[in-house]
């Protein structure tokens, strides 16, 4: 198409896609040659720590659960490896479901009950903010949600409980990444504070 | 030319969902309007919709978008511009805005990264706006956003903003914040900067904290009060251009309403003490 065309040659283009490549995997593309390395490092903190903060607050649990190498390690895989599709961040999380099916399903680095305890988490949210009623809701979710549990609940039995109570404490704590970022983009799915702190080089 | 008024007046909040319930059962008297991104609305249902439609009924709104990606090296998502105009007609809001940044690739980064300040870069943007504004049957204004690095640069930022306005024939978010972090972290003067900038473009203003990583180095993080030098920028932007309907961002470190309503409060200060001029008058005198 002639208009995939113009944006192939034109060289704003290609620094566009770079800059964008450098912050997705910075381990494997370089920065801009043209800009200080502890500018971009701005931008790497900004982009990880503002999709941190979404996905914590939508997926708390999770978030409480993995120690913060493992979280971290797990954002950034996110972005290296998974296009997010969507503008609207209602359905972040969406796109999380999606990366740990697909890019990062059965990674031999995450616990087993990973991917099924997203999709338990990602029906709270889901739940929170459809306006079905009761009934409907429990009728076209519950089968869902009870596979889901029984198979999380397999890997370890003792999860379930933990969660729940991980569920009840994170509503409360709303512990955030400490890092400071710039929400701009900010959660509505979970009430979100956070307390700032010096910027740690990553 | 003699715009239009503006569809919003006066002092405005980011809205922020910690204090939606405080908002829906007695909203300040001293917040003209409220502001909200549609990216975080847009698929909400439950009470949080319906609190918010509440709201929307009842107060002037503006749109502030993130997700539009205007300088994407990707074609614009049409589908999300739809959605943005069902949601701006649902809700009675006139007045969207956006970023002069793009936040994509072959998908969403979600923050606001610099375009590159060139000749191709205008062009490539102005006709990206035309198309959205033809999409949503009205003039957006674009902000002059924060940026930690300029690669490719052949222009000057100055002269890219006022190339992209002036091609796209649309209106300016100036946000004075980000003058004065972009100031600091680029080595130029602030004053002169917002001096040059097009007056007759400006039809709504953003005002923020920031964080100070470094004495040359600031991060547009939202997360803080305003400071003096901020406070001042805005007085001369309305002594230069006029008052115009001015928001006080916080997105971080959110304190009590009562605490931001108080920053709101020192905007329509400086609006009053400007009262006399006429406001949004082309001022290039």
């Amino acid at each position: 198409m002639p208009e995939q065309d113009d944006f192939n040659q034109a060289d704003f283009i290609y620094r566009q896609r770079a800059f964008a490549s450098h912050l997705r995997d910075p381990t494997t593309f370089p920065g801009p040659d043209d800009v200080e390395d502890r500018r971009m490092a701005i931008y790497r903190d900004l982009v990880v720590n503002n999709v941190s903060a979404l996905l914590a607050g939508n997926f708390p649990v999770i978030r409480q659960i993995l120690p913060d190498l493992h979280w971290d390690g797990l954002i950034r895989d996110f972005f290296a490896r998974h296009r997010a599709k969507t503008p609207l961040f209602l359905e972040l999380g969406q796109e999380f479901l999606d990366f740990l099916q697909g890019a990062r399903a059965n990674d031999p680095r995450d616990p087993p009950f990973l991917l099924e305890l997203a999709h338990y988490e990602w029906v709270e949210l889901a739940l929170q903010i459809s306006d079905a009623e009761p009934d409907c809701r429990l009728a076209s979710i519950r089968p869902a949600i009870c596979s889901r549990i029984a198979r999380w609940s397999r890997h370890f039995p003792g999860i379930s409980a933990m969660a729940s109570r991980s569920i009840a404490s994170a509503r409360t704590a709303n512990r955030m990444h400490p890092r400071p970022s710039r929400p701009i983009w900010w959660s509505i799915a979970r009430p979100a504070t956070t307390s700032p702190s010096s910027r740690s080089t990553p | 030319m003699i715009p239009e008024p503006y569809p919003v007046d006066g002092a405005g909040l980011g809205l922020r969902r910690s204090f939606l319930g405080a908002l829906a059962e007695r909203p300040p008297g001293d917040i003209d309007f409220y502001e909200i991104a549609p990216e975080n609305w847009i698929g909400m249902g439950g009470v949080n919709a319906r609190r918010l439609r509440a709201l929307t009924e009842r107060h002037p709104f503006v749109c502030h978008g993130l997700s539009l990606s205007i300088g994407a090296p990707t074609p614009l998502d049409l589908h999300f511009v739809r959605q943005v105009k069902a949601f701006l007609d649902d809700h009675g809001i006139c007045a969207y805005t956006e970023h002069l940044s793009y936040c994509s690739d072959d998908g969403h980064l979600y923050d606001l990264l610099p375009i590159p300040f060139t000749e191709e870069a205008v062009h490539h943007v102005a006709g990206r706006v035309r198309q959205v504004q033809e999409i949503l049957q009205r003039r957006i204004a674009l902000e002059n956003v924060s940026y930690y690095g300029a690669p490719g640069q052949a222009m000057s930022e100055i002269d890219f903003i006022k190339a992209v306005l002036a091609e796209a024939d649309c209106d300016l978010l100036l946000d004075v914040n980000n003058i004065h972090v972009n100031a600091v972290n680029h080595g130029y003067d602030a004053r002169a900067f917002l001096t040059a900038l097009p007056g007759e473009r400006i039809r709504y203003g953003h005002i923020a904290g920031h964080y100070v990583e470094a004495e040359d180095l600031r991060v547009d993080t939202h997360g803080a009060d305003v400071i003096d030098p901020v406070w001042e920028l805005l007085d001369l932007a309305y002594t230069r251009f006029g008052v115009f309907p001015t928001l006080l961002e916080r997105d971080f470190n959110i304190p009590p309403l009562e605490t931001l309503v108080r920053e709101v409060d020192r905007i329509k200060q400086i609006q009053q003490a400007h009262a006399g001029q006429s406001s949004r008058c082309a001022a290039n005198a």
